[in-house]
């Protein structure tokens, strides 16, 4: 099992990394590849089962697109290949067709916009096939124009404040605004990634995790207004 | 207008017996007068302070040595770091016919208020501390904070940089510049110690930056290996500590250390850089007289057992960082309670604690042997429980109290003689609570 992070040296914002190391507490025999942004990516010589990207300041938003650009038709194929992409925070509007005036990757339609004026942190609370999914917002941003929906929203804000998903997914590509770290903070859709990388180990410390997860699924589920924005 | 509202915020001030704690005659002569922070005069030296970390205490050293040494001061020390705070500390540093007084201000600001307040109070020094990662709901990332401090930065302020920090180092491109600094020490690290690390990557080519030390956190000395790009020489540069004889050397000068932790000897040292720069003499004399600054750490005896409490800001990853790596450095074996719920988004309407900052935060501090004990408090309990597993606690060390006050139940009185409580700023009553109960049990 290979897992590359993508530019993790400025894509590391609000903890968002323990998702990978979270995956390596519960697959200790995985190799992590942590590829920097002057390196070409691994995805482009070797087989990867996984690449993660997470939140980052917006500066850099556009120094990974210009990075991420010749590889962009090798991405979309890896896509078609059922190739595992988990994306969070703002790194998914890198996957989009703009951001502000700024051409981003092109791979889906969704276009970014940002509003520094407006700094938007929520609670949410969706649901993705059967499972319940929980996490945190906290972005400049929003997206737009999206056909490929990932988590029904059940309380929170979509991947705009008008929309009824959250996040984007197209065969194994998994990117959603939600922060937490997601597998953390999300032990049945981690245990249904583990399936999908074809991997049947039991995750980390699964008890205390499930707890955590029940408490706050719980409370999320008993609000009875919408969360505050 | 002006003197309407000047008059006003002076008459509202005396009248409520000039009650530090609010801020409302400022308010009033902005309500009256929105121009109030220009027009009101201000004394010929005016020293603006902000950054992440240590502002308030910057601004108490300024103070304080600044008295001693026979300046007159007015300040917002006691008020608020916005608008209003200041608008009333301006006030009170003039006469009804708006003469200044004082000679000298000491203005803390909120980073996010620059534009607010610098382009209208325009400062002689504006003192920055450093740039980190906060609490994010409100201040997001340091590259959004550095650009709302450049937004109210005046052209003709002089800037007080921190070298070792090469976020907020490089603030006010057209600037005039003083650099403060801390030369390398013992205590600093090769590679870095802490999960946060706000900048990684050179900010001119996005080379990995090649750091020679570490202080803490990003603070250290760094070059990127392409470009050349590095620290700033510091003008004020600090070269050794002595925590034995309670000492510290400034460009070869000595001054008494009035406060241990690296995250305070920077204050101090920035303090006594901004006061050289302005020419105050006997810095080191006044700093001796000093009362004993507060700190954010009590110690209680109980019989055989030491209780050390030790707050810190929850929600802000390098606070709490700071305050578990105090924790990890406390000698001995210990035991170990952590209540940092956030009181306010609990209460908060359609609203819970966005806890990501768990994971910014080093609870790996906490994974070493000599923490006999961990007890996890609070509604949120469990999110810790998962953190403090990740960091590497053994989970047989791990309880969990999810009422704050019955942690005391989890500690193992007889085996211990040291516990350390590390809690939020507003949950010091809820610690003190504890503090009691284990007085009444070891009884």
């Amino acid at each position: 099992m290979k897992i590359e992070v993508l530019y993790s040296e400025a894509a590391n914002l609000y903890g968002d990394l323990f998702n990978i190391k979270y995956l390596e507490q519960t697959l200790p025999e995985a190799q992590v590849i942590c590829t920097c942004l002057n390196d070409t990516p691994a995805f482009v010589r070797e087989k990867v089962d996984l690449i993660y990207m997470g939140p980052m300041m917006e500066r850099f938003q556009e120094v990974v697109i210009e990075k991420l650009k010749p590889y962009k038709e090798k991405i979309k194929e890896l896509i078609e290949e059922d190739t595992v992409f988990l994306i969070t925070g703002n790194a998914l509007e890198i996957f989009g067709s703009k951001i502000d005036g700024t051409e981003a990757l092109g791979i889906f339609e969704t276009t970014a916009k940002r509003d520094f004026s407006k700094h938007h942190n929520s609670c949410f609370i969706g649901k993705f096939e059967d499972m319940y999914i929980v996490g945190f917002k906290s972005q400049f941003g929003q997206s737009f124009n999206n056909s490929h929906p990932f988590i029904k929203v059940v309380n929170g804000y979509g991947i705009n404040k008008e929309d009824e998903f959250e996040g984007i997914r197209y065969r194994n590509f998994f990117g959603t605004y939600l922060i937490g770290p997601l597998l953390v903070y999300n032990p049945p859709f981690t245990e249904y990634l583990l399936k999908v990388l074809g991997q049947d180990a039991e995750i980390a410390y699964k008890d205390s995790v499930y707890k955590a997860y029940e408490i706050r699924k719980e409370e999320y589920l008993g609000y009875t207004e919408k969360f505050r924005g | 207008m002006f003197f309407i509202s000047l008059w006003l915020s002076k008459l509202y001030y005396f009248l409520t017996k000039r009650r530090a704690t609010t801020d409302k005659s400022g308010i009033l002569a902005r309500k009256i007068d929105p121009n109030f922070l220009r027009h009101v005069k201000k004394p010929p030296i005016v020293i603006a302070v902000t950054g992440t970390n240590g502002k308030t205490t910057t601004c108490n050293f300024l103070v304080d040595i600044l008295e001693k040494s026979g300046y007159k001061v007015t300040s917002n020390r006691e008020g608020a770091n916005y608008p209003a705070g200041v608008s009333k500390a301006l006030m009170r540093g003039v006469t009804v016919f708006n003469k200044s007084v004082a000679d000298v201000a000491v203005i803390e600001f909120d980073e996010l208020s620059s534009k607010e307040i610098l382009p209208f109070i325009r400062p002689t020094y504006t003192v920055v501390t450093n740039l980190f990662l906060d609490t994010m709901k409100r201040n997001a990332h340091t590259d959004f904070v550095f650009g709302k401090i450049e937004e109210g930065l005046p052209e003709d302020t002089a800037l007080f940089l921190n070298a070792d920090d090469l976020i907020s180092s490089q603030l006010g491109k057209n600037n005039k510049k003083i650099y403060y600094g801390i030369g390398r020490l013992p205590s600093d690290t090769e590679t870095n110690q802490s999960l946060v690390q706000d900048i990684r990557v050179c900010p001119v080519c996005y080379t990995p930056l090649e750091f020679e030390y570490f202080h803490y956190h990003h603070l250290g000395k760094a070059k990127c290996p392409s470009c050349g790009f590095t620290n700033p020489e510091p003008k004020y540069l600090l070269t050794r500590i002595d925590y034995d004889k309670k000492e510290i050397t400034i460009n070869g000068d000595n001054y008494v250390l009035v406060n241990e932790g690296l995250f305070n000897i920077y204050n101090e040292l920035l303090a006594i850089s901004v006061l050289r720069e302005i020419g105050v003499k006997d810095i080191d004399k006044s700093l001796k007289s000093l009362e004993v600054v507060r700190t954010r750490y009590n110690r209680t005896q109980i019989k055989n057992i030491e209780v050390i409490s030790q707050m810190a800001k929850g929600q802000n990853p390098i606070a709490v960082s700071r305050a578990l790596d105090y924790v990890k450095n406390v000698k001995g074996p210990k035991e170990v309670i952590i209540i940092l719920d956030d009181v306010y988004d609990r209460k908060a309407a359609n609203h819970s604690e966005v806890m990501s900052w768990l994971y910014d935060s080093d609870f790996e501090a906490l994974s070493g042997d000599n923490v006999k004990r961990l007890i996890l408090c609070g509604f949120r309990a469990y999110d810790y429980k998962v953190r403090a597993l990740l960091a590497g606690v053994k989970e047989e060390k791990i309880f969990v109290s999810t009422e704050e006050t019955e942690a005391y139940k989890y500690l193992d009185l007889n085996g211990t003689d040291k516990i350390v409580i590390v809690h939020d700023i507003y949950l010091n009553k809820k610690a003190d609570e504890i503090i009691s109960k284990i007085k009444d049990v070891v009884k």
